[in-house]
Order: C-alpha cells, then sequence, then structure tokens
C-alpha cells in the first residue's frame, strides 16, 4: 500500500515543478522590476552571496538548456543576467534604485520611450520585436 | 494510467545519451549507460581513436588502423586536420600546416580540402568532410554499443573557438548525420563531470567555489575560471590559445634534434616530410616518458637514417626540455593571469586548479601554472582520467537534458545541473567614429551602402567573457544628410582593423526615412543577440520615428556550407560507409574461406581417423546389441567431427529421433 502512496507524491511533485519552472519564465518576462526577476527583497541589505544564490536559482530554473521546447527561456534568462549583473555593481545598482525611486513604485509599469535611464530598461530590449 | 504517462514524459528507454570529443590528435565517445558515462572502445579495444583516415584501393581505415597504415600509404593519409577548420589557404596558420603535411592539401574556393588516391580515383574532400568520417564512426561505434539508433549528441568546441571553426563542427556533424548537437565548450564539459562526480561524494562539496580549469590538448590551450555551485557551473572567464597546445611540446623537441643533427652530425633532415613525421612520433614518446624521467631517450633507429646517422638515440635531460619550453611555459602562464584578470576573482579566492588534457602531465606544464599563483597555494587537482574528463562530462550534460534513462539518485544530481556559460570573443560592428569622441554622449556613425570599409573602425558591443546567451542594443546614427541606406557589419573580434577580424555578416537597412530638420541624423538602433551555444548570432537594425519606421533581422551564419553541398557531403560519407561495410563482410569472409582450406586438410583427417575409430569399435562389438547410449555417444563423436570438416557457416542439424 506505500508504493501508490510514493508514487502519487512523485507524480505531483514532478509535474508541479515543470509548471513552476515554465511559469517562472512567464512570470520573468512579465515582469519590469530587476529585483523581482531576480527573486531577492527590495529592503533592507543586499549581500553578494544572496545575490549570488537568487542568480544561480534563476540559472537553474530559466536557463534555455534546460528549456529546449521553450522559446521564452533564452529572454528570461537574459532578462535574469542582466539583472544579477546591475545589482551586484554598487554604481549600477545605485544609478537604478535612484532611476526606481524617482519612477516611483510602479512596478511591471510600462517603460515609456523619452525615459532618460532607458539602459535599465532591459525589459525593451529582451520583447520580441 | 497518468502517472505512467508522465513517466514517459521524462524518461525515454530508447533515448541514449552521447558524448563525443573531438580532439586535435584523438577523439572519443562515451554512452551514458547504468547512469554512469562510459566509454565505447574501438574494434580493436582503444578508449580513444587516432584522428587518422587513410584511404586506399580497397577501403577506408578511420582510427588506429588508419595510423598503423599511414607509414605505408602516406600520400593517402590524413590527419590532424581539425587545425584547418573555418580557416581559408592563405590564413599562415593553414600554410603551416599544409607545410608540414605529407599528403596533399589543395585550395578549392579559398580553403583547404585532402587531395587522395580513393578506389582508383582522385577524391577532393573537405576537413569538414574527413572529420564528419570519423564522426560517423564514432557513431556507429555507439549504436552498435548501445543498441540503438536513437542518440542525443553533445560534442566538443574547444575554448576560444572563432564563429567559423564552430559552424565547421556544425556542419560536419550534420553531415555525419548528427543532426542539431548539443555544441559544448571542453571547460565547461570537464567541469560538468567533476561536479557530476564531486556532487557524488558530499565531503567535496561544501557550497560554492571558484576554481581555475586548465585545458592543454594536443592543439588548444585554455585557461577558465568558474564558479562551482550545486551543479551549477558558471564560466566567470575564459582566455585562450587555439594555436597552442602538446604538439607544440613536440615541435620544439623535433626542432631540437633536427638541429643538433645538423650541427653535430651533419646530417639535414628538415625538409623530409615522412622522416620529420616519423621523429614528432619518437619524440612525443620521449617527451611522455619524460613527465615521469628525468631523462628519456630520443629514439633514431626508426627514422631510416641509419646510412647517415650512427647514432641510435639522443638523450634529453628533463631540465634541457624544459628550458627548450620556457616560452610555450610562458604562454600558458599568460592565459591563466589573463582569465583571472578578467574575471575578477582574487587569486586567493581560487581554491582548486584543475588540469585537463594530455599535456598537462608535463611536470613543468603544472609547475609554471601553480607559480603563477605566488603566495597562495591553491591545491592542485588531477582527475582521476584528464584525457577522458571532457567526453564523460559531454555525456553527463547529454544525459540531463535528455530523457535518457537515469537512476532516481542521478536525476537528482542532473536535474540541478546546468552550465552557463559566456561569449569567447567580443562582438563588433563597423562604424564611422564621431569627431567629437570626447563627449560621452557620442553616438558613431553607420556607414552608407558602398562605404569603403577602410573609413570604418570596430566598435564592440559584447566584450568577451559576457554570460551567453545575449542581447544588446546601441543607437547609432547615419553618416550624412538624406543618408536612407545603412551598411551593417558584424565582425566577431576587437581588432580596431576589421581585416583583422572575423567577419559574421553583414546587411542593409534601406528606407530609412528623411529628416525633415536639415542637417539632422536619423537614429537607428542596432541590436545584436547571441543564443547559448555560440551557434548563431541574430542581428536587427531598426529605425523608429514619427517619419516612419524600417527594421531589417538576419540570422548570421558565416562559414556555413550550403544546404546542397551538405547534403551532397553526406551522401558520399554514407556511400564510403557503405563500400567500408561490403567491403569489411567480404574480407571477413574471405578470411574465414582462406582459414578453413589451411584448417581443412588436419580436420579431415581427424575425421578419418575417427571414423575408423568408430568402425573398429563396431567390428570389435560384432553381433552383440550396442546399447542406445552407446550408439548415441558413437553418432555424437564422428558429428563433432564432420562438423569441424564443413566450410564456414554450415551447419549439421540432427534431426530428432
Amino acid at each position: 500500500s506505500t508504493i501508490p502512496v510514493s508514487k502519487g507524491k512523485n507524480k505531483a511533485s514532478t509535474s508541479s515543478s515543470s509548471q513552476n519552472d515554465d511559469g517562472l519564465i512567464q512570470e520573468i518576462l512579465r515582469d519590469n522590476d530587476l529585483y523581482s526577476i531576480l527573486g531577492v527583497p527590495t529592503t533592507g541589505v543586499l549581500d553578494k552571496m544572496t545575490l549570488r544564490r537568487a542568480y544561480l536559482a534563476r540559472s537553474r530554473g530559466c536557463h534555455p538548456d534546460k528549456f529546449p521546447s521553450n522559446p521564452h527561456a533564452t529572454q528570461a534568462f537574459q532578462k535574469v543576467s542582466v539583472a544579477y549583473n546591475v545589482l551586484s555593481t554598487p554604481h549600477l545598482r545605485k544609478r537604478y534604485d535612484d532611476h526606481r525611486a524617482s519612477r516611483g513604485s510602479g512596478l511591471g509599469s510600462s517603460p515609456s520611450g523619452d525615459n532618460p535611464n532607458a539602459e535599465f530598461d532591459v525589459f525593451a530590449s529582451g520583447r520580441p520585436s | 494510467m497518468q502517472g505512467e504517462r508522465e513517466e514517459r514524459e521524462t524518461v525515454d528507454k530508447n533515448v541514449v545519451a552521447i558524448g563525443i570529443d573531438i580532439g586535435t590528435r584523438y577523439c572519443r565517445v562515451a554512452v551514458w549507460q547504468n547512469s554512469h558515462p562510459v566509454i565505447v572502445p574501438d574494434e580493436e579495444g582503444n578508449r580513444a581513436m587516432h584522428n587518422y583516415v587513410s584511404f586506399g584501393s580497397d577501403a577506408r581505415l578511420i582510427g588506429s588502423g588508419a595510423k598503423a597504415r599511414q607509414a605505408v600509404n602516406t600520400r593517402n593519409t590524413a590527419y590532424g586536420v581539425k587545425r584547418l577548420l573555418g580557416r581559408n589557404y592563405r590564413d599562415p596558420h593553414s600554410q603551416e600546416f599544409i607545410k608540414m603535411a605529407p599528403f596533399t592539401l589543395i585550395s578549392k574556393g579559398g580553403y583547404p580540402h585532402v587531395q587522395v588516391e580513393h578506389l582508383g580515383k582522385q577524391e577532393v574532400f573537405a576537413p569538414e568532410e574527413i572529420i564528419a568520417m570519423q564522426l560517423s564512426k564514432l557513431k556507429n561505434m555507439a549504436q552498435t554499443f548501445a543498441q540503438s539508433d536513437n542518440l542525443r549528441v553533445a560534442v566538443s568546441i574547444p575554448a576560444g573557438f572563432s564563429a567559423l571553426q564552430r559552424q565547421a563542427i556544425s556542419d560536419a556533424c550534420e553531415i555525419a548525420g548528427l543532426p542539431d548537437p548539443l555544441l559544448i565548450h571542453e571547460p565547461a564539459a570537464a567541469a560538468m563531470y567533476y561536479t557530476f562526480y564531486s556532487t557524488e561524494n558530499p565531503q567535496t562539496s561544501a557550497g560554492e567555489k571558484t576554481i581555475l580549469l586548465v585545458d592543454i590538448g594536443a592543439g588548444t590551450t585554455s585557461a577558465t575560471v568558474m564558479s562551482i555551485d550545486d551543479g551549477v557551473v558558471e564560466t566567470l572567464a575564459v582566455a585562450s590559445n587555439v594555436q597552442l597546445g602538446g604538439d607544440d611540446l613536440d615541435h620544439l623537441l623535433v626542432k631540437y634534434v633536427v638541429a643538433e643533427l645538423k650541427t653535430t652530425h651533419g646530417v639535414d633532415i628538415g625538409g623530409e616530410a615522412s622522416v620529420l613525421s616519423r621523429l614528432s612520433s619518437a619524440c612525443e614518446r620521449a617527451k611522455r616518458a619524460l613527465s615521469s624521467a628525468q631523462t628519456a631517450p630520443v629514439n633514431l633507429e626508426g627514422l631510416g637514417l641509419s646510412e647517415r646517422v650512427q647514432l641510435p638515440y639522443l638523450v634529453i635531460k628533463r631540465d634541457q626540455f624544459d628550458a627548450l619550453c620556457s616560452e610555450l611555459y610562458a604562454a600558458i602562464s599568460k592565459l591563466v593571469r589573463d582569465a583571472m584578470t578578467q574575471s575578477g576573482v582574487r587569486k586567493t579566492d581560487i581554491r582548486e586548479v584543475l588540469l585537463i588534457g594530455g599535456a598537462t602531465r608535463t611536470p613543468g606544464v603544472a609547475a609554471s601554472i601553480l607559480n603563477s599563483f605566488e603566495d597562495s597555494s591553491p591545491t592542485l587537482v588531477k582527475v582521476r582520467n584528464l584525457d577522458e574528463a571532457v567526453v564523460y562530462g559531454l555525456t553527463i550534460y547529454s544525459a540531463a537534458l535528455s530523457k535518457a534513462e537515469k537512476s532516481a539518485e542521478a536525476q537528482k544530481v542532473l536535474d540541478e545541473m546546468v552550465v552557463v556559460d559566456v561569449i569567447h570573443h567580443p562582438i563588433s560592428i563597423a562604424v564611422i567614429p564621431n569627431p567629437d569622441s570626447s563627449s560621452e554622449d557620442a553616438i558613431d556613425y553607420l556607414p552608407p551602402d558602398g562605404a569603403s570599409p577602410h573609413e570604418c573602425v570596430l566598435k564592440t558591443i559584447m566584450e568577451r567573457n559576457r554570460v551567453s546567451p545575449t542581447r544588446e542594443c546601441r543607437v547609432f546614427s547615419t553618416a550624412i544628410d538624406d543618408q536612407t541606406t545603412v551598411h551593417i557589419q558584424i565582425y566577431e573580434g576587437a581588432d580596431d582593423d576589421p581585416d583583422n577580424n572575423i567577419s559574421l555578416g553583414y546587411f542593409e537597412l534601406h528606407g530609412i526615412p528623411k529628416s525633415p530638420f536639415l542637417g539632422q541624423l536619423s537614429k537607428v538602433e542596432v541590436c545584436v543577440e547571441a543564443d547559448g551555444r555560440g551557434r548563431t548570432v541574430f542581428a536587427t537594425a531598426s529605425h523608429n520615428s514619427e517619419q516612419g519606421n524600417a527594421t531589417r533581422t538576419v540570422s548570421l551564419h558565416p562559414g556555413k556550407l550550403a544546404h546542397d553541398t551538405k547534403r551532397e557531403m553526406s551522401r558520399r560519407v554514407e556511400m564510403f560507409d557503405k563500400h567500408d561495410r561490403i567491403h569489411e563482410a567480404q574480407t571477413l569472409r574471405r578470411n574465414n574461406l582462406e582459414g578453413y582450406c589451411y584448417n581443412a586438410p588436419g580436420s579431415i583427417e581427424e575425421l578419418k581417423r575417427g571414423v575408423d575409430r568408430c568402425l573398429r569399435r563396431l567390428d570389435d562389438t560384432g553381433l552383440m546389441p550396442l546399447s542406445d547410449e552407446e550408439l548415441a555417444l558413437q553418432e555424437e563423436l564422428l558429428v563433432a567431427l564432420a562438423k569441424r570438416v564443413l566450410p564456414p557457416g554450415y551447419a549439421i542439424v540432427r534431426q530428432p529421433a
């Protein structure tokens, strides 16, 4: 009687994890905030290790090698790597934080074309044309 | 039912994950079996196949057989052609190889091709075709070994290979009937191997660690700084030299011996290709011996010089050898320093130095790498099998990304595995520089259609060691008023002179609307995207303004063979494979028949004696009835003897009573 139980467990875990992963890719594609793209808190101290762990976890979750049949994985991964690069480079992060503050807490707001800080607009370059 | 279907989605028992490592000197193939990579040996039991293809009047030989036949079939035996992949005929590196090679290389369409006599006809093969012949053999070995032809293949690419060289490997795979292979850089593959076996051992996998991996093959060398954490292998920086390797150590030794023979014996063998090729093998053996001994002889007896040189061998001391190679050691140390600087990792943060590739066995090589660490002394890790690490790693990653069958533990480890690689060369665009380059906002100009390339300089838009897949956009402007077309040229490399880089391709964006304001130039955004496997570069140029829009996207495949050419090459490779199989079957049959003819008289003699024995037995017993057992025994004895008289393939089947 233990066999069907463990089988059921396995089934549930594999199916939910693969759904989650595809969901993560969708989530990252929709997201416009570097902090949530990387999955790290916006407040408090962000040390190198935390960023690194988040980056490695996200790499596992959306690297295109892992999702050969999902054409969006490449884009999602590119966004993650830009987010990691900006947030782990102090002067880039400072500029991004300033930009983010001036934009208000407009999470997920659509990027405007005349934005002077367009370099952080990873979403524009990551969006299919 | 539901559960079963899901299982089928993740596991397909027919899928076999394999890895193929194409080296400069050897290639190897491994198959994922029982949740481990297993090397497939060739027909002689060798775990590595020599990169030799020998042509001739009867059939091709590929691998060790070809190497063995080289001495008597020198002009028809091609080897080492990997060095020619993606290079044109006039390239100095091609020329150097062509000068040394004892077989004929001709220029066809500007690219070096191998010219041989095969089956009584003159044939010309592209380097891609020669590699494809080897790949086809490796594929067949793997299929026979795994008893499946549903292969998922990962193939190695040396670190630092150019876009043209990567494309050539990819084309060779397609010609060999291995479409859409997973192309993995060698250092990443080796790190996979290391990770897979260190995660199995919990003592060695404590959190993230930064390592330096030095891979010195026969013809390519790389130093890679990597971070390894729970199966995620991230390349932080790589420095490579695709013209440096263990073969160069041999060449230096050859040069030394040639000079020595000239000065002390007055014999000049500098121009004798076949003598040099044999001397090269002798020097390689001496180099190997020097890895564990302080002195080693270079054997001169087999060179065919006995009439001119009265010297059986020349003794080389290890420090003499190290002195000869000091420049090479320095070049290796330079790569290590370069990779370290690029990665931004401090020397003290490197926990381990991993050595891969046969040439790292040379003690001077390892010493020079460790010397560059000065005070901090990282652990030197020599993986158990430094020649096979790459092919093992390829097979492991191929299994991780495929539906090949895995044990529960292996599945868990492989699920966590991913390689985050970087681009090994910068990507640049040809622009006309803005004269006002002091200003940070100065936008460079894109040349109009037909502009001379010499007005242009290269603007790097992606630095090397950038995480891939990657995408980058830059805004440029038209160069002159009323310019409606821009010419976009994309290069791999960052040398100021476009000619010193590899052209990935070019295209034009037409129909850029004129600006209504006099003297105002139009803006064009150029986006470049490199895919994760280093196979494709996409480029998009777009103009968006109130006056109108124009966009064009192209995918760049520099040096890619035309589809029809590849089909024709594929057909040829298949034809030769088929011919060889038929030839092999005929040879076997002939050998069997010959063997039978030699053995038959003896067997017939034995049968005669057996018949006599049987008759005597029957005579002795006279009219006494024989037991069934006794009769059966006599029958068996005779049938066994009669069987040996029959030619191979024939059988006596006793009718059931």
